[in-house]
Formats: structure tokens, sequence, C-alpha cells
């Protein structure tokens, strides 16, 4: 890795992909949008000390052809002073590589069960009255409707008509409930959670479906209100559209 | 150029070209990138499957979520390199005198680079008579309490204001305590290798370019290193192990601890990587926060190749008890 050509085309390689996932949704299945714009700055920072690595390594290898130091760029190089320690900078190209090659999608189906299907823990936030419904529903994200349907001893979703969107998980027992499910992400992908609701009265629909719910809360058998549980909370189904993948597709 | 099928019989080959060949790595960078894009219709069908998408996500989300710090904290080590002289802190550091130890700790907090570069950095300052004791506790502060590191750390525990005075105030003490430690119980006739080593570049401007690259293509890999560990734990093993692991308080703190040291994040990306292990209680994540800059695999590697291998050998053990009776304790008082 002390080839100062390879150094410059690593980082212009790794910068702009950042500039590329800054600029695009693409970006958003792993990293919250509010620092787009950061990796954006950051990768025009790492484009900008490529760019002026190669600039030195043409010139220092076209000084070295006029002085007649053989027709190989390699000769010239100048040597890095930590050579010895630089072969992990190789692995930068592994993120630019599993980007171009897998373009892994957001998390789906197969993380939610790795976590399993214990219901969001209770924050302790109040949660307040219900927000007014938008064509005849309340839109909910899965993370409020689990505050409200499990730890909101005002138990505000009473009589409430809520839409909320998520995608498919298949739920282990018989029947067709299946776990409405969305991520919830505090800083990247990799501390997301798995946010599940389960859904009664709809047709078994295919795993990593993304669906839009309308239907009404079910409170669970035994549970009391603002109680920890280890059951999911419940939505009755009453209309089901299947829809794309919305962007973002984490809950915040 | 020209098309000579001349046999080079009587030229020896080193006679024209130098005859240590290097690897063609730029024409290997190439083709990897090319092969990349041109396969990646035939390969499709492998490549989706579940394990392997969300291994990539995780990758792909700790990499890039990380580089605007690790960028920063590049660039500003960069500036201190080429802009404060080490003779300048060698003489804020006077050999013999106790308070050397905690004010170096407390510089620390003014160097914002990661752990890669504060090792350099406390080579220099040792080589150039700042006592070692203090040299080691700025090497272990600097990457664990400056503000970048914090920032980071706020931003990965949105709400938890405390996990930031607790890893200030944990680090600080380990890097005090292990410097003490020091120079107690070390032997500053095992630092066989220190010697000062020159800045590169000619310039002011080109010392800072010179340093930034480096730092960044160096602290880079090692990054990606350990988002790809980070990634392979989260995606391989099951929830369930890791809830029984961090159910249990002792056992917690003792796995976070060997995460920290075997997955050897740059202390800039680590918050991120220990607020990811949400069923694991704020003391083992604290824990995870204040060994992984003190010490870790790759700081150990480093260790040796800056100060020696009696030096790695009897130092990390000392940091590792400094850093895990800080982190506790401060668990404790404030989490």
């Amino acid at each position: 890795m002390s080839d100062p050509r390879t150094q410059a085309a690593l980082l212009l390689a790794l910068g702009a992909m950042a500039v590329r996932l800054g600029l695009t949704d693409a970006g958003l299945a792993y990293i919250r949008p509010f620092m787009q714009p950061v990796l954006v700055l950051a990768g025009a920072l790492v484009l900008g000390l490529g760019a002026l690595q190669l600039w030195r390594a043409l010139r220092s290898s076209a000084q070295g052809a006029e002085h007649g130091h053989g027709d190989h760029a390699h000769g010239e190089a100048e040597p890095d002073h930590h050579a010895h320690g630089m072969s992990a900078a190789w692995l930068l190209i592994a993120p630019v590589l599993a980007l171009l090659l897998v373009a892994p999608q957001p998390l789906g189906s197969f993380a939610a069960e790795q976590q399993g299907p214990a219901p969001l823990r209770d924050d302790g936030v109040e949660v307040g009255p219900l927000p007014e419904p938008e064509d005849g529903a309340v839109p909910l994200d899965l993370g409020e409707y689990t505050a409200r349907a499990l730890y909101d001893p005002d138990a505000s979703l009473e009589d409430a008509r809520v839409r909320l969107t998520g995608f498919v998980v298949d739920t282990d027992d018989e029947g067709g409930d299946y776990r409405l499910t969305r991520f919830r992400v505090t800083c990247c992908a990799a501390d997301a959670t798995a946010i599940g609701v389960r859904v009664v009265g709809d047709a078994p629909r295919p795993e990593d479906q993304w669906v839009t719910v309308e239907g009404t809360w079910e409170p669970l058998e035994g549970h009391e209100l603002g109680e920890p549980t280890e059951e999911l909370p419940l939505l009755r189904a009453d209309e089901v559209v299947e829809v794309e993948q919305p962007t973002p597709p984490y809950e915040y | 150029m020209t098309s000579t099928t001349e046999p080079s019989s009587t030229a020896p080959p080193a006679s024209g070209t130098p005859l240590r060949r290097r690897l063609p790595t730029l024409e290997l960078l190439v083709v990897a990138l090319l092969l990349a894009v041109l396969l990646r219709p035939a390969l499709v069908d492998v490549l989706d499957q579940d394990a392997l998408q969300m291994w990539s996500t995780i990758f792909v989300s700790i990499t890039f979520q990380a580089l605007p710090f690790l960028v920063l904290g590049v660039l500003v080590s960069g500036a201190v390199a080429a802009l404060v002289p080490p003779a300048w802190i060698a003489r804020m550091l006077p050999a013999g005198s106790r308070w050397s130890v905690p004010k170096a700790g407390l510089a620390g907090a003014a160097f914002p680079g990661c752990e890669c570069g504060s090792v350099p950095v406390a080579g220099r300052l040792t080589g150039r008579g700042a006592p070692p004791a203090a040299a080691f506790a700025f090497m272990l502060a600097a990457p664990a309490i400056n503000p970048i590191v914090l920032v980071a750390t706020a931003v990965a525990f949105p709400g938890q204001p405390e996990m930031v005075a607790a890893r200030f105030g944990a680090s600080l003490l380990a890097s005090v305590v292990a410097g003490l430690l020091w120079s107690r119980l070390g032997s500053d006739a095992l630092l066989t290798r220190v010697r000062a080593r020159l800045v590169p570049g000619g310039s002011r401007l080109g010392s800072l370019i010179a340093t930034t690259r480096h730092d960044l293509l160096h602290a880079g890999g090692w990054l990606v290193l350990g988002a790809a560990a980070a990634a392979t734990l989260q995606t391989v093993v099951p929830r369930s192990i890791m809830d029984a692991v961090a159910s249990d308080p002792v056992l917690a703190v003792v796995a976070m601890a060997t995460l920290a040291i075997l997955l050897a994040l740059c202390s800039e990306a680590d918050a991120f990587v220990a607020s990811s292990f949400t069923q694991f209680s704020s003391t083992s994540q604290l824990v995870f926060l204040v060994v992984g800059p003190a010490v870790d695999v790759k700081l150990v590697a480093m260790h040796v190749g800056v100060f020696g291998r009696g030096f790695a050998l009897r130092f990390a053990p000392m940091a590792l008890v400094a850093a895990l009776g800080s982190a506790l304790l401060l668990g404790w008082l404030l989490l």
C-alpha cells in the first residue's frame, strides 16, 4: 500500500461512494437523514485528498520520465514513511465493493427474526392524546402504536381507526397472523431494533412485502396497560394495501 | 513502447529496472472494481442471501456512519501534528513532577485523534524526554476523551448525557491510573524502540496533508476491520445468546470488555457500535467504551511497533485493569 496512485484511487473510490450515499435515498438504508449532508462533506474531503494525491503522483511520475528513470511510475513513487503499517488501508475497498456487489437492502425479515419477537420496551415517555385522523384513520408509526397499545394507561387507542405501515414477518404459529415490522434506528442501521405489531384478521402475505394496514386496536388478553409483557400488541386488520418500500425505510 | 523482441540476454535484469518489483496494486484495485460492476448481474442469486445482505447492510452502515467522524479526527490530528511542535508539549510536562501524569491525561482532551494517532505521538513525546508515564497517560486519554469522541458518544446515545460524562470521567481516571501504575511497576528500560520520528512532508501544509492522508488510510482500514467483525457478530450470533449473556451483569461486563479488545474499533466510531448492543446494561456499554481506546488487538500491535514487545506485554494488563476498574466505578456512580 505504498504506491501513491493506489492510495489515490482508494481515496477517490471511498469519497465518491460517501458522496453518493449522502446525496441519494440509497444512503437511507444505512444512516439517518440528518447525517447525509455531513457524509457529503466528509466524502468531498476524502475526494479532495485523493485528487491531490493523484495529481502529485502523476506529476512526480512525469518528472521521473523526463529524467529518464525508466518508463514505470513505480520507481518514482514517493515511499510512504509508514509503509510497513499501511496494509490495513486495503480494507477500505471492502465497503465500496460491498455496495457495488451486494448493494445491501434495508434490514428486513431476516434481521427481524434474528432479533426475536419481543415487543418494544416501555420507554416511559407520555404519549398524550391521539393525533387527528387523516383520510379516516390516524397514521401512526409502529413505535408510537406499541407505546399506546401496551403502555398507555389512558387507552387512547380505544375506538380509534389507525393506519400502520411496515413489512411482513411470518409468525411461527397457525393462522394468517403476521408480524407487521419496521426497524427503529437510533444512530445507524447497526443499532436498529425491530418493532413488531401482530396483525390479525388478514390473509397470509409474503414475507418482506410492505403493507399499509388500517384497523383497530385489540387489547391483549390478561394484560394490564402499562405493565411489561412479552406479547406483541395486536391490530385487527380492516383494510390492507400492498405498498412500495417507504423512504426512509426506518423509524427514528 | 517499441516492440523489440530482442532477447535480453546481454543485460542482467537488475541493471535496467529496480529488481524489487512491487505488486501492481493500482491495477489490482481497478480490476477488482471492474469485476464488481461487471459480475454483479451474474452473481445476483449468490449475493442475495439473507445473511449476506444483513451483514453488508450493517457493515456499510457502521463504516459510513463513522466516516465523517474519522475524517474530522484525522484532519485535526494532521493539523496538530503539523502545527504544534512536540517540544512545546514536552516543556509542559517536566520529568519528575507528580502532576505530569494527570496533566498529560487532561491534555489528551485537547488532542482530537483516534488511538491510532495517539500512539505515535506518545512515542515522539517519550523520544523527546517527556516522562514515559505521562506520555502513556496522554496516549490513553487522548483517543477517549477528546471533543470529537465525546460528540460522537452523545450522538450515539441520544438522551443519555450521563453516558458522555461517565466516559469522560472513567477514561481520564483510567489513563491517570495506568500512568501511575507504570511509574510504580513499569520499567522505562523496556522502551527499546522509542526514537524520535520526523514528521513527513516539507512545508507545514504538506506535512498536514501527508499526516491526514496517512491517518485516514491507516485508521480507516482498521475501522473497516472492526465494522466487519461487528457485523459478523450481529449476523451470526443469535440475539438469544446475546440476551442470555447480556442478562447476567458479570458476564455482560466480561463480554463487552472482550468485544472491545477483539473488535478494535476506532474511538470515533466505537460509541455507535456500543449503542447497537441495546440489550446490554449501560455499565457494560461503558466498559466497552473505556476499554476499547485503552487496549485492543490493534493497539497492542502498535505498541509493539512503537515501543517494543517487552513494553506491550507489561503495559497491556495494566491498561486493562485500570480501564475496567474505572469504568465499573464510574458506571456504579453515574449510570
